[in-house]
This record gives structure tokens, C-alpha cells and sequence, in this order.
């Protein structure tokens, strides 16, 4: 999504000024973009050149009001029934990071699958925490969905360590500790 | 404070025949009160030893499990019976669910086996239940329960009461993402008020609930999860 097309979704509900889509397209988001106001302003132009809004008069106070048009309620539509690109970051992070560990003889690549494994647990926390505190903010939805996409990418990310590991136990035979008999 | 639960340097070994395998090697776990405690790593990592331990249904091959400050090794069986009863909640793997009785049935057992009447007992018992998210007629026997349900009515009987220390072994397998979140909306409740609980899940997204998550890997602490206290956190401690 750019911002033209969160600007047309939030238009297509009402008119608004250029301020309330500042702030309507934050709350929307759950405070993960921030916008600033000469962005919203710069892609509200190019909109009505494109013929996707109309501008409305000026009222006292100087605010104009932006409505969707026609056209701009079909580009909203195209771009909701588009899939994205669902394809895997090609040079993730974490995926480099546990590559390299297999080849560097200083480290242990399973400390380093570890090390991962427990700062992802640890962020998973804090996006929990996060749901808390919005949930008694009363501002539950939004934040909900937010932390539930970002908690199902880590445990995606997760579940991915714990293969590499099964793998790498798998390859090299490593067994459960053993003691003699006493 | 003493801790309710604390595990000195816990081993447990079998013999599989080819030789003694430590299912627990020199594991150390103090939980403080009103802490959750979560307990992750792979299959055979010795998670549910370690909660079959702190629970006294199991016995260390070395080292010493205290609750409330007492070595359940010195304590007759009696005794250690009376402590499972009154200060210790759990929900296992194995429901356990008594055919013969009812779902609100089930949960009442524990509170009648410690002496409460009937009558307080199937109140506290229904409160449970619904706490946990059952619905429908709480009359029913476990066989025609679904799956979910009879998951929710072990969970309630592992609950119901002051339980001091909750010992929970995979308790939202049965359950979907938000009945599950359900149930540690509650296990978190239980533990601001006040209570230690010792969660096993293989469920990353449920650990990222707890204050701290251990990483269990060939029967050994590897490695833990701290959350940061945040104002949050505070705010929601009081």
C-alpha cells in the first residue's frame, strides 16, 4: 500500500480535510505510519490531477474538502483485489545471519539458532505487552490485528529456527546426553 | 518472599535399556509469586518431566524440589497428597476427566476432596467453567463433550480454588488461536492476582505471554526470555 491508496480507502467512507486524513490514516494503521502533513498534501494533489478526488471549496477556516470520485472508487477496488507480492524478502535477515553461522568454525551454529530463537520470544513479549496496554486504552481492534500479523511472522520465523535446528541434529547425529550408571 | 516453587539442581534420569538418559540435567527454576513462567523446547527436551516434578508426581533422581519452602522428599505421602490438593493447579496432556461425573462435576472433585461443601463447591466449580469459556449445559458426561470442551473443563478444575502454583502442560492444544488465548487470559489473571504459574507450550505465540520463557534443550536450561518491565507492566501489576 502507498499512501495514495490509504488516502482513497479513508475518502471512500467520507469527505474529509487533509488533516483528518492525517489522522484518520494513523489510527487506521495502529500507529505503525506515521505521516506527515506535506506528504498528505503532495499525494492529494497528484489524486486530483489523476481525477481520483475532487476539491471541494475552501470553508472559513481555509480547510478544503477532498471527495472521492468515480474513478478514484475503481482504483480503490483494483488495488483491494490485488494479491501482493507474497514472495519471501530474498536477502532476509535472519535467514543470512543463520546461512553464515553454518560456515564460520568460531561459532556454534546452534547457539546462534538459539540466541535468535530467544529474541524473537523476547519480542513476542513485548508485542504482547503492547496488546495489553492498548486493550486497556480501549483501543483493541486495530492494535489486535497489528500485533496479531507481527506475532504470526515471528512464529513463522520461529518455527523456521526449530527446523534449521532439527536439521542440523539430523546431520550431524547429535544424541541426548548419556550418563554411566552410578 | 519465599517462592512457592523451586527447583536445586533437579535431575532425573531412566534407563532405556542402552543406558541412563538424564531426562533433566542440573536444572535450577525459582518462580516468584504472581510470575508466569513458560517452558519451550523440542519433543524429549524434558519439559513435562520438569512439570511432573514441580508438581510432586515424579521424584528427582538428585537435587531438591520445594514447595512452599518444604522438600516434598520429606513429606509422608499424606502430606504430599494435602499439598498436591490445596496449593497445586494442574492441566495436563492427559485430561483425566472422570467419565462417571458430570463436566461441573469434575471440577467440584478437588474442592469436595479438601472439605468444601457441596453447595460452595458447585458454585465456585460453575464460576470456573464459565471463566474458561464452556458453554452449554455444564450436566454433561466427558463423552459427549467435544475435544475443546473437555480441554476447557480440565483447565477449570485445574483452576478452581486458590491454587498457589499452576502447573499447565499444553493446556490450549485442543483449542483454537482465540479460545486458546482465552485460556491464558486467564492463567494471567490468576497469576496478578497473585499465584505462580509454570506453562509448557511448544506455542511461541502463547509464551510471548509470560515474564520469562526457558529453553529446555537435552534435558538443560539453555537459554531465557526476559520481558522488559515497561510502565505497562507496572501499571498492570498496580
Amino acid at each position: 500500500m502507498g499512501v495514495r491508496e490509504g488516502l482513497l480507502a479513508l475518502l471512500d467512507s467520507e469527505p474529509r480535510y487533509g488533516y483528518q486524513l492525517k489522522t484518520a490514516f494513523e489510527a487506521t494503521t495502529g500507529g505503525v505510519w506515521a505521516l506527515n502533513i506535506g506528504q498528505v498534501y503532495t499525494t492529494l494533489d497528484r489524486l486530483a490531477r489523476d481525477g481520483r478526488v475532487e476539491v471541494g471549496p475552501g470553508d472559513d477556516a481555509g480547510r478544503r474538502t477532498y471527495n472521492i470520485t468515480a474513478e478514484g472508487r475503481s482504483e480503490l477496488a483494483r488495488w483491494l483485489g490485488t494479491s501482493p507480492a507474497d514472495a519471501p524478502p530474498p536477502r532476509d535477515e535472519l535467514l543470512l545471519k543463520v546461512l553464515m553461522s553454518l560456515g564460520t568454525p568460531s561459532v556454534d551454529a546452534r547457539e546462534i539458532i538459539q540466541a535468535q530463537r530467544t529474541g524473537i520470544v523476547e519480542a513476542l513479549q513485548a508485542h504482547r505487552r503492547r496488546l495489553r496496554a492498548a486493550a486497556r486504552n480501549g483501543d483493541e481492534l486495530v492494535g489486535r490485528l497489528v500485533v496479531d500479523a507481527l506475532v504470526l511472522r515471528l512464529e513463522a520465523d520461529l518455527r523456521w529456527l526449530d527446523l534449521c535446528e532439527e536439521r542440523l541434529i539430523a546431520q550431524t547425529g547429535t544424541e541426548p546426553t548419556r550418563r554411566t550408571a552410578r | 518472599m519465599t517462592p512457592v516453587l523451586e527447583l536445586r539442581d533437579v535431575s532425573r534420569c531412566y534407563d532405556d535399556g542402552a543406558g541412563e538418559v538424564a531426562a533433566l540435567s542440573s536444572v535450577s527454576l525459582s518462580v516468584a509469586a504472581g510470575e508466569l513462567v513458560a517452558v519451550m523446547g523440542p519433543s524429549g527436551s524434558g519439559k513435562s518431566t520438569l512439570l511432573q516434578l514441580a508438581g510432586g508426581l515424579d521424584r528427582p533422581t538428585d537435587g531438591r524440589v520445594l514447595v512452599d519452602g518444604r522438600d516434598l522428599a520429606d513429606l509422608s505421602t499424606r502430606a504430599l497428597a494435602a499439598l498436591r490438593r490445596r496449593r497445586v493447579g494442574y492441566v495436563f496432556q492427559r485430561l483425566n476427566l472422570l467419565a462417571s461425573l458430570t463436566a461441573v462435576e469434575n471440577v467440584m472433585l478437588p474442592l469436595e476432596l479438601d472439605g468444601i461443601g457441596a453447595r460452595g463447591a458447585r458454585a465456585a466449580a460453575e464460576e470456573a467453567l464459565a471463566q474458561v469459556g464452556f458453554s452449554g449445559s455444564t450436566k454433561r458426561f466427558p463423552d459427549d463433550l467435544s475435544g475443546g470442551e473437555q480441554q476447557r473443563v480440565a483447565i477449570a478444575r485445574g483452576v478452581v480454588g486458590e491454587r498457589a502454583l499452576l502447573l499447565a502442560d499444553e493446556p490450549t492444544g485442543a483449542l483454537d488461536t482465540v479460545g486458546g488465548e482465552a485460556i491464558l487470559e486467564l492463567l494471567s489473571a490468576r497469576r496478578d492476582a497473585g499465584a505462580e504459574v509454570v506453562l509448557v507450550t511448544h506455542e511461541p505465540r502463547f509464551a510471548g505471554w509470560a515474564d520469562r520463557v526457558l529453553f529446555l534443550r537435552d534435558g538443560q536450561v539453555v537459554d531465557e526470555a526476559v520481558a522488559r518491565s515497561g510502565a505497562a507492566t507496572l501499571a498492570s501489576r498496580r
